[in-house]
């Protein structure tokens, strides 16, 4: 019989290749903690930090969605060295008439790629069959080199939703997570928002802060404060809290988003309205996703789409033989 | 053709050799019955639609509830995406082997010549091909060819029809299916023997099939007949039939109309004394008819009506050629047995004679107008069948007793006929409807159920081929059922429905069969490896009701009247016709003779000829003055 080879077989010749049932990792859930570290924001919408209603609109002005997704599997060991096939991909729907329609081909990123720890012989033998992605390594520990290897898998698809964000540049674009990363380095800014549904990073170190916005209702959000640039979030942009649910006997995270702006003046200005469509936006609700207190469902459908389009472990397995 | 969705294999939910799921989006013009088309590399594979489901992405009612606070009216800003699943039942592969599971491939809207693969009469439709009715829409109809000798025989035949009554569904189906045969149905090459194919039906109710020759004067729907290449017009040669009123020379038909009568009028029939000692289980009660009483008949038969005749007692030989006749033979043997003191009469017992003189006696009065006064048959069997031909038979003003009797008459003469092969067309269709009552599931075996057996069972291969037609198919005999090869379906109840016999349709195609509308039907036919929803024209001939109001039912005419009628008919000169009448006895059952001969007169006769046939006007008596000498008075003086 001929046709294309399995992993199995083009790798026969490389010792220490030891080859694992596909096991594959879950995208990483959010954490919902309010993180020790912290920084003391400033505040750029009037003279002191406070929360206030966000008038309440019947209407949504958001256009395009944009998300990403990845799923990984390790399939085999070179020596302690885990390698990994993953899938990672990002789409930008576009909502017309209230449908979510299918992305073009330019509104569409995915892959499915090797990511092997420093080991060119392995990664030239693999590139053969498929794309590779050669993943540095600083630390030889096998538990942390796992980690690394899916740090590298998420950063892929960071990349690919960064390269979908900058391309942006009609209409109003809501990004599932932090804006920095995604802002233009140059030129005119797109009308891109960012909704960040973890809270990793403390903004105010002030208790009386932190208590106003834990202690937000429905509908209220925070003062305009600046999120300071940093490596992992990227540019500097403008952010505020917004509660888009509570509830009874859930924690004080629940509902609780913070919503990343261009830091550019007129943003402040609009912060109300951007609430207001966000608040508008919740229904329908994301259920029975355990993020739906926070996870908008037009987000929910560019994950559903990026999904469906991911393979299956059957096809991994076929992959490998 | 237009490109609809793609087939989708879960493992909850593979596909199989025979069935497959492919998903749509929605607003596509696919739905129940649909025929559909997957392509997959050089594998092509032909399927009808049988379920379908849609869905959204919401896992609980309660969800869609919650997002919207309960506000009914509130529209949120993102849509739930929908999509619709269905399922296909496979009718064709291309290539026809391996069966293998359907692939995963494109789905496809039949076109016209999709229509005619899936189904496979592209392989017939030429040389043996029936249209039934047309699939798709009625804009664009793709006519759906039955082969003819898988519907009239030899290979497989028969028809049998279900449907609501008054539904416009079994006789307009079978009407138009009627004219689509006559226009469409070849005869094989080199066949021997007679050509050509007729129908026989049976009206039971109203007056359905009195007008079938007669414009429509309803709309017709010209697009589907031009697709079935069948002339949207009235059956062009029909032959009506109906008993005797009570009268005994009007008939009993709604059909009674001078107007209508001039154009094609109304033949009687009846049954002689032959078929009614034939059919004597049908005539008289189960219970009397046991073995003594079978064999006094028989013996009656045998020596009095088919032999050369039998004496009673030491009289001179008598013998019977009308049930009158009979009768006063038994009568006269009773006699002879009382005078005579006997118990016995030629070794029958005289009080089992005595039992079917009563039986027999009151049948003039039970089946009036079916049996003929003079014991001479008459009706569509006296002449042979011709090709391209409707017989209708009237039989909707007979009580119950008096058409079983008529069934059980035809269907056993159509039988012998059969088997003797003078039937005189290549193919006769007889109609049968209300089969649950002539044939009903789990019965007592009845003359007619035998003999409806025995035409399902070999009708096929000797010219004759039943298409049956009943409200509850569940409660007809299986065997009669079970050997019809073409099976058709209009609107069905949903209680009927929920009997086992419905079990492989899928629930859709059942709700779709429960809500049929006029002029639609669902078709089972042995090429198609499904069953297939068609559309059928209503038949371009008059409407019953049409009838009755156009040519409103006249009331009996004299003996003298239907007489100079018949004259007229026939085109000869009423006034010397009228000469030669009165001039021939008057007797009413004289009369009703003359008028026989001239009802089976045929165009071309001489009707005066046909008159000076009739008995002539007895001598009469020279007058006599009567002078009676006698005074009764002459005391008095």
């Amino acid at each position: 019989m001929t046709g294309t080879p399995t992993l199995r077989q083009a790798l026969a010749t490389i010792d220490g290749v030891r080859f694992v049932t596909p096991s594959e990792r879950e995208e990483q859930v959010v954490t919902v903690s309010f993180e020790a570290h912290s920084v003391e924001a400033d505040t750029v919408e009037g003279s002191e930090f406070r929360i206030t209603e966000v008038p309440a609109l019947d209407q949504s002005k958001f256009t395009h969605f944009l998300d990403g997704a990845q799923r990984s599997w390790q399939i085999l060991y070179h020596r302690l060295s885990p390698v990994y096939v993953a899938h990672t991909s990002a789409a930008v729907l576009e909502r017309v008439d209230g449908d979510l329609l299918p992305p073009s081909e330019n509104d569409y990123r995915g892959d499915l790629e090797a990511f092997v720890p420093d080991n060119p012989a392995l990664a030239d033998a693999l590139r053969v069959h498929m794309k590779v992605v050669s993943v540095k390594v600083r630390d030889t520990h096998p538990g942390g080199l796992d980690e690394v290897v899916r740090q590298a898998i998420s950063d892929r698809r960071d990349d690919l939703e960064k390269d979908l964000a900058q391309r942006f540049s009609a209409g109003k674009l809501l990004i599932d997570g932090g804006l920095g990363n995604a802002l233009r380095h140059q030129g005119e800014q797109p009308f891109v928002i960012g909704l960040v549904k973890s809270h990793r990073k403390q903004y105010f170190r002030s208790a009386k802060r932190t208590d106003m916005i834990l202690g937000m209702r429905t509908g209220q959000r925070s003062s305009v404060f600046v999120r300071p640039a940093d490596s992992q979030q990227g540019e500097s942009v403008y952010s505020f809290y917004l509660r888009l649910r509570e509830g009874d006997a859930v924690g004080p995270l629940f509902g609780l988003v913070r919503i990343e702006m261009p830091a550019e003046p007129d943003f402040v200005a609009r912060a109300d309205e951007i609430a207001g469509w966000l608040l508008h936006e919740r229904a329908p609700l994301s259920l029975p996703d355990p993020r739906f207190d926070k996870l908008l469902y037009p987000i929910r459908l560019v994950e559903q789409h990026l999904k469906a389009r991911q393979p299956g472990t059957a096809a991994i397995m076929g992959l490998i033989g | 053709m237009s490109e609809i969705g793609r087939v989708i294999g879960t493992e909850k939910r593979p596909n199989t050799a025979y069935t497959f799921y492919f998903w749509t989006a929605p607003g596509g013009k696919v739905g129940i019955g649909s025929l559909v088309k997957v392509v997959a590399g050089a594998e092509t594979v032909y399927g009808v639609v049988v379920e379908a489901q849609g869905f959204n992405d919401l896992e609980s009612p309660l969800h869609e509830f919650l997002s919207v606070g309960g506000e009914a009216g509130k529209e949120p800003p993102t849509n739930r995406p929908e999509m619709r699943v269905f399922q296909a039942a496979v009718l064709r592969r291309e290539p026809e082997e391996p069966i293998g599971a359907v692939p995963i491939g494109r789905v496809f809207l039949a076109d016209e010549a999709d229509v005619q693969k899936a189904l496979r009469f592209d392989a017939y439709a030429d040389e043996h091909g029936i249209p039934a009715g047309c699939y798709g829409s009625k804009d664009e109809p793709v006519a759906v060819q039955l082969h003819a000798q898988f519907l009239l025989g030899p290979e497989s035949g028969h028809l049998n029809m279900t449907g609501t009554s008054g539904l416009a569904a079994k006789t307009s189906f079978i009407l138009f299916l009627l004219k689509s045969i006559f226009t469409h149905a070849k005869d094989a090459p080199g066949a021997n023997g007679a050509k050509g194919v007729a129908a026989l039906l049976f009206n039971t109710k109203g007056a359905d099939l009195l007008y079938i020759d007669q414009e429509p004067q309803h709309p017709v729907d010209s697009k589907l007949y031009d697709a079935c290449r069948v002339p949207a017009t009235p059956f062009e040669r029909v032959r009506y039939f109906a008993p005797f009123d009570k009268d005994g020379s009007n008939l009993m038909t709604l059909r009674r109309n001078s107007e209508l009568e001039a154009i094609n009028p109304t033949r009687p029939f009846s049954f002689g004394l032959k078929d009614v000692i034939k059919h004597a289980e049908v005539l008289l009660n189960r219970d009397d008819l046991d073995a003594k009483a079978d064999a006094y008949l028989q013996y009656l038969n045998d020596r009095f009506v088919e032999g050369d005749g039998h004496p009673v007692g030491d009289g001179p030989k008598r013998k019977a050629t009308s049930l009158r006749e009979l009768i006063s033979i038994i009568q006269d043997q009773l006699k002879m047995a009382e005078m005579k003191n006997a118990t016995q009469i030629e070794s029958h017992s005289a009080l089992t004679a005595r039992k079917m003189y009563n039986r027999i006696n009151n049948l003039g009065g039970r089946f009036a107008g079916v049996i003929a006064e003079n014991g001479l048959p008459t009706g569509p069997f006296d002449q042979e069948f011709e090709p391209n031909t409707v017989y209708v038979v009237d039989v909707a003003g007979l009580d119950s007793d008096s058409q079983d009797l008529v069934f059980a008459g035809f269907i056993t003469t159509l039988r012998e006929r059969m088997e003797s092969g003078d039937l005189g067309v290549g193919r006769l269709v007889v109609m049968v409807d209300e089969l649950n009552k002539y044939a009903p599931s789990g019965g007592t075996e009845t003359y007619v159920v035998k003999s409806l057996r025995e035409i399902a069972a070999r009708g096929r291969y000797l010219g004759l081929t039943l298409f049956g037609a009943q409200q509850f198919r569940s409660r007809v005999d299986k065997e009669i059922v079970g050997n019809a090869a073409t099976h058709v379906f209009g609107h069905v109840e949903a209680e009927e429905l929920a009997q086992p016999g419905y079990s492989y349709f899928t629930p859709a195609v059942k709700e779709k069969l429960g809500a049929l509308k006029p002029g639609e039907v669902l078709l089972k036919h042995p090429h198609f490896a499904q069953p297939v929803f068609l559309n059928f024209p209503v038949p371009a001939c008059m409407k019953g009701q049409d009838g009755l109001r156009r040519y409103q039912q006249s009331k009996g005419l004299t003996l003298y009247e239907l007489i100079v009628n018949e004259i007229l008919r026939l085109r000869g000169d009423v006034n010397r016709a009228k000469d030669v009448l009165d001039g021939l006895s008057q007797n009413p059952k004289d009369m009703r003779e003359v008028l026989r001969a001239l009802r089976n007169a045929r165009a071309g006769d001489d009707p005066i000829e046909v008159l000076r046939g009739g008995r002539k006007q007895p001598m009469r008596a020279e007058a006599k003055a009567v002078v009676d000498d006698h005074d009764p008075f002459a005391d008095l003086v």
